[in-house]
């Protein structure tokens, strides 16, 4: 039965109509038009839906939306007002992009870039407890997550760069 | 970059609307199209709806905008490898305009000119072209306008970013063209294959003749440079649309039921068992069919999820264990001989010294992470829109209106891009899926599918089973060697094959035969090469190489095997039977980069427990040595360390091709260490998610080292050929550092265990 619920997602809240069993991803699909977190799996098992809950990473696919009222969810599009937001910047003139996000460019990661959400996601959620991961540290914190396109390599260079951006506090 | 995708948006027909709701407006296409795009041509087919693009026209390719940017269209599309930004640097240096100024609309097919399937790593070897030579024409025709407008012969003409100068004068090509047609012809010198299901489709991109001059490389501002990819801002914003993010108007939801085992029959579609699933909207069976429409996705799972149905029938597959005799005993469809040069037969028969090997290779699946996604629109009037990330929307196109039995005039495709999709073509699952349900309901249904239906039911990489002999003589060298190759074809499902196509009893017998032997580019004088084509097991199609890992498993364990014969290291081996002076540079290469330690295999002293060795792999102009770690207690193989040389030619785009290379070599020897197709006897596929068919993850991914062998040859293509080597680099690799030979992939840890434990290594 659909129940109309509010949800806090990249710093707004939302009213939405949906099941309370609906799986997060759906709602921020269809119903907030957010394209960053993608069907992959529906098993947790790939990392293409994936979010911040309260800043940690959470598979959307498998979460039911009545599971994150209260909390607040932060999807790849909200990335630039978090960072800004950390850093203190005024939100009114957020970066145009997260420092990841940048990073994911100049190294030129993606190919197909479908799974490169929740790359990113989880790369925001280590980078904000590991300032400054080793090679080992990322290949764990990043091993939930598959690319069949086999972009790993410049994931592993991308986020060591935005650790350096951001350990500098910006660009 | 914002104005980029503002136009990006505009050309893909996408406008804002409530709450930044993505909403695909299909039904202002045309005429937004026509502003875009000046007077294009827009001639229909008698009874058509939808225009023909005529390819020998300049315009169907290319319209130049009063602001002077640049529409492209293409039937080409980009899977996610980066043509696009390569075909935007061919069309900037031929047409002498700022990268920045073009935008590429791709795969519509009421809209852009046929190009056949963006298939075998085409884009730059062959689908550029007629783009390019449109480009050309247009170059050479706006110089003759800028001659006449500024009174200066075109011999006295310069241009420079889309602005011709001479004579102490400008003008842009803007104030010449733009918004107007060229109106030039350019013959068509070879057509694009067809799209008829019952014609054999040869794959051609199409190419339009050569007239005018083209840029000569010494010209190129773009080209052979890594200029960043024109899609990556918007993938990493979140912004980009995938077919997947594509809505329409009043769209409803749609899954299907697929039939639980191969070839089950669909006998009662037996309700919810009790289950309540509000916002359903209909059952759907037909033939052997079962799908739900419902308002909404969540609503649709459930229902899908729930839904009870009576299958009979089905099955017939072998135990699995006897997956590879089955495939060699079942009904031979046709016999070809590749290659029969000499007499192999006598000079074996013959030999003093001979070996002989059979090798395996089990069903890969292609693992889209986005699994297969299509939007249908089967309208009251009878016309048909699906929205579909195909790599071959004139295919699917003409495979929906079959399906429908309707006239494929009627039917347009709009495409957008998949998630990587490594080969599939035109077997877009979903847009089959889609297009019924539509149909049934009257609505645009979006179809997307569970991961259980993409690892359960898509169609598959088939298993091959592969039997070398060579004879040596007393210098070393292969006299004769006897090739044979038992597979499935590989495009069965090409074309009218789609699940639902075969559901419906719509689905139609395919002539093409592809993927069986491929003939060794070593120089052998006495060479017998035969594929058996053989009955198909499950539903085939093309994946990444094609036939090309399998016999390049195979045929390279066995040159080191021979290698290991004739007391010789496994590259002076190789190069004592190559001629290609290119193939002998990247294989060269690839070993100085390398550092290769030229020794006989095994290698020495490899006593513990956890042991490495390195192995090579060659195809063609392709070479990819590895380097692994054996844990002979548990079986566990881990490449530590990659390199993959590769010359494909005239580089348009060192950085893209860097990527495909590293891709292609991480999915290599992903498929050699893990992947797997498994069933039961029921013809259950029983590898349905990622934990059941595990790909490799990050801590298991090497360091992969890349070398490009940049020469100035036609460019080749280059997604399929580092996707060729890795596994038979991995197994040569094993044996170097174990001294056990497996001939059967994948390695996983309990095959290489039961292996090395069968040979006393362990």
């Amino acid at each position: 039965m659909a129940s109309k619920l509010k949800i806090k997602v990249n710093g707004l809240v939302h009213s939405v109509t949906a099941s309370l069993d609906t799986p997060l991803l759906y709602v921020l699909h269809n119903e907030l038009h957010l394209h960053g977190p993608r069907f992959g799996c529906g098993l947790a098992q790939c990392g293409a839906c994936s979010v911040l809950l309260d800043g940690k990473e959470i598979r959307s696919c498998v979460t039911p939306v009545a599971a994150v009222s209260g909390k607040a969810i932060t999807t790849l599009e909200g990335l630039p007002a978090l960072w800004a937001k950390e850093r203190g910047t005024a939100a009114a003139a957020p970066a145009a992009l997260h420092p990841l996000q940048q990073a994911w460019i100049d190294v030129q990661v993606p190919q197909c870039g479908y799974c490169q959400n929740g790359m990113i996601i989880q790369a925001a959620d280590l980078l904000s407890t590991t300032k400054n991961p080793t090679k080992e540290q990322i290949k764990v914190a990043m091993n939930g997550h598959l690319c069949r396109c086999g972009t790993q390599p410049r994931i592993l260079r991308a986020i060591q760069q935005a650790a350096a951006v951001m350990a500098k506090g910006g660009r | 970059m914002t104005g980029l995708l503002h136009e990006r948006g505009l050309s893909r027909k996408t406008f804002l609307k409530g709450g930044g709701a993505l909403i695909v407006g299909f039904s202002l296409g045309g005429a937004l199209a026509a502003r875009r795009a000046g007077a294009r041509p827009a001639a229909a087919a008698a009874g058509s709806p939808y225009p023909v693009i005529d390819l020998g026209q300049l315009d169907s390719w290319l319209a130049i905008h009063p602001d002077g940017t640049v529409t492209v269209f293409t039937g080409h599309v980009d899977i996610g490898t980066g043509s696009e930004t390569g075909f935007i640097q061919v069309v900037a240096d031929e047409l002498g305009v700022p990268f920045e100024s073009i935008t590429i609309v791709m795969g519509h097919t009421d809209r852009t000119p046929l190009q056949g399937k963006s298939t075998a790593s085409n884009a730059m070897a062959s689908a550029v072209q007629p783009v390019q030579v449109a480009a050309a024409n247009a170059y050479q025709a706006l110089l003759g306008m800028a001659s006449a407008r500024l009174g200066v012969p075109v011999s006295g003409l310069t241009v420079a970013d889309g602005v011709v100068s001479g004579g102490g004068k400008s003008v842009s090509y803007g104030d010449l063209i733009g918004g107007r047609r060229f109106n030039i012809s350019i013959p068509v010198s070879s057509p694009p294959g067809s799209s008829d299901p019952l014609q054999t489709n040869n794959g051609s991109t199409g190419a339009l003749a050569v007239t005018v001059p083209l840029k000569d490389p010494s010209q190129y501002r773009y080209r052979g440079k890594s200029i960043p990819r024109v899609d990556f801002p918007a993938k990493v914003a979140g912004t980009w649309t995938y077919v997947h993010n594509v809505k329409v108007p009043g769209m409803l939801h749609g899954r299907v039921v697929p039939p639980p085992n191969v070839g089950a029959r669909l006998v009662s579609v037996d309700g919810f068992g009790g289950h309540r699933v509000p916002g359903l909207v209909k059952v759907v069976a037909k033939g052997d069919f079962l799908g739900v429409v419902a308002e909404t996705e969540w609503a649709a799972i459930e229902a899908a999820s729930t839904l009870k149905a009576t299958w009979s029938g089905g099955g017939g597959l072998p135990a699995y264990r006897d997956v590879y005799a089955a495939t060699v005993a079942s009904r031979t469809v046709q016999d070809v001989v590749e290659r029969s040069t000499g007499n192999a037969g006598a000079v074996l028969a013959g030999a003093a010294r001979t070996l002989s090997a059979t090798y395996n290779t089990p069903f890969n699946t292609h693992g889209l992470i986005g699994p297969s996604c299509a939007i249908a629109d089967v309208a009251p009037n009878g016309n048909v829109t699906v929205f579909s990330g195909t790599q071959w929307p004139d295919g699917t196109r003409s495979d929906v209106a079959y399906l429908l039995g309707v006239p494929k005039d009627n039917v347009r495709v709009i495409w957008f891009e998949p998630s990587g999709a490594y080969g599939r073509l035109g077997t877009d699952d979903a847009a089959g899926d889609a297009a019924l349900l539509s149909q049934a309901v009257g609505k645009p249904v979006r179809v997307q599918w569970m991961r259980g239906d993409e690892h359960g039911v898509a169609p598959y990489n088939s298993a091959a089973v592969i039997a070398i002999r060579a004879a040596l003589d007393s210098s070393g060298r292969i006299s004769a060697m006897s090739y044979e190759n038992w597979t499935a074809s590989h495009s069965a499902s090409e074309v009218g094959n789609m699940l639902a196509a075969r559901s419906v009893g719509r689905a139609r017998e395919h002539p093409r035969l592809s993927g069986a032997a491929s003939v060794p580019g070593y120089s052998i004088p006495n060479l017998q090469v035969v594929s058996h084509y053989k009955e198909e097991m499950l539903r085939g199609i093309y994946m990444r190489s094609v036939g090309g890992i399998q016999n390049t498993f195979a045929r390279e364990s066995f040159m080191d095997e021979l290698a290991h014969a004739a007391g010789a290291d496994p590259i002076d081996f190789r190069l004592n039977h190559m001629t290609d002076p290119r193939a002998i540079a990247v294989l060269q290469a690839a070993a100085k980069r390398f550092g290769w330690d030229y020794r006989t295999s095994p290698k020495p002293g490899n006593a513990g427990t956890v042991v490495s060795g390195r192995g090579i792999s060659s195809s063609g102009r392709m070479t990819t040595i590895v380097e692994v770690s054996v844990n002979k207690k548990t079986g566990s193989v881990t490449a530590t360390r990659a390199v993959a040389a590769f010359d494909v030619g005239r580089v348009v785009h060192p950085d893209a091709l860097a990527a495909q290379i590293e891709g292609g070599t991480i999915m290599g020897i992903s498929r050699a260490l893990k992947e797997e197709v498994r069933f039961d006897t029921s013809g259950r596929v029983t590898t349905r998610d990622w934990v059941t068919y595990p790909i490799l993850r990050f801590r298991e991914i090497p360091e992969v080292e890349t070398v490009i062998v940049d020469t100035p040859n036609p460019a080749a293509g280059a997604g399929e050929p580092p996707n060729e080597t890795p596994a038979g680099a991995v197994g040569n690799a094993i044996y170097d550092a174990t001294g056990v030979r497996i001939r059967t992939l994948p390695f996983t840890p309990s095959r290489v265990r039961a292996e090395l434990k069968a040979a006393g290594v362990a």
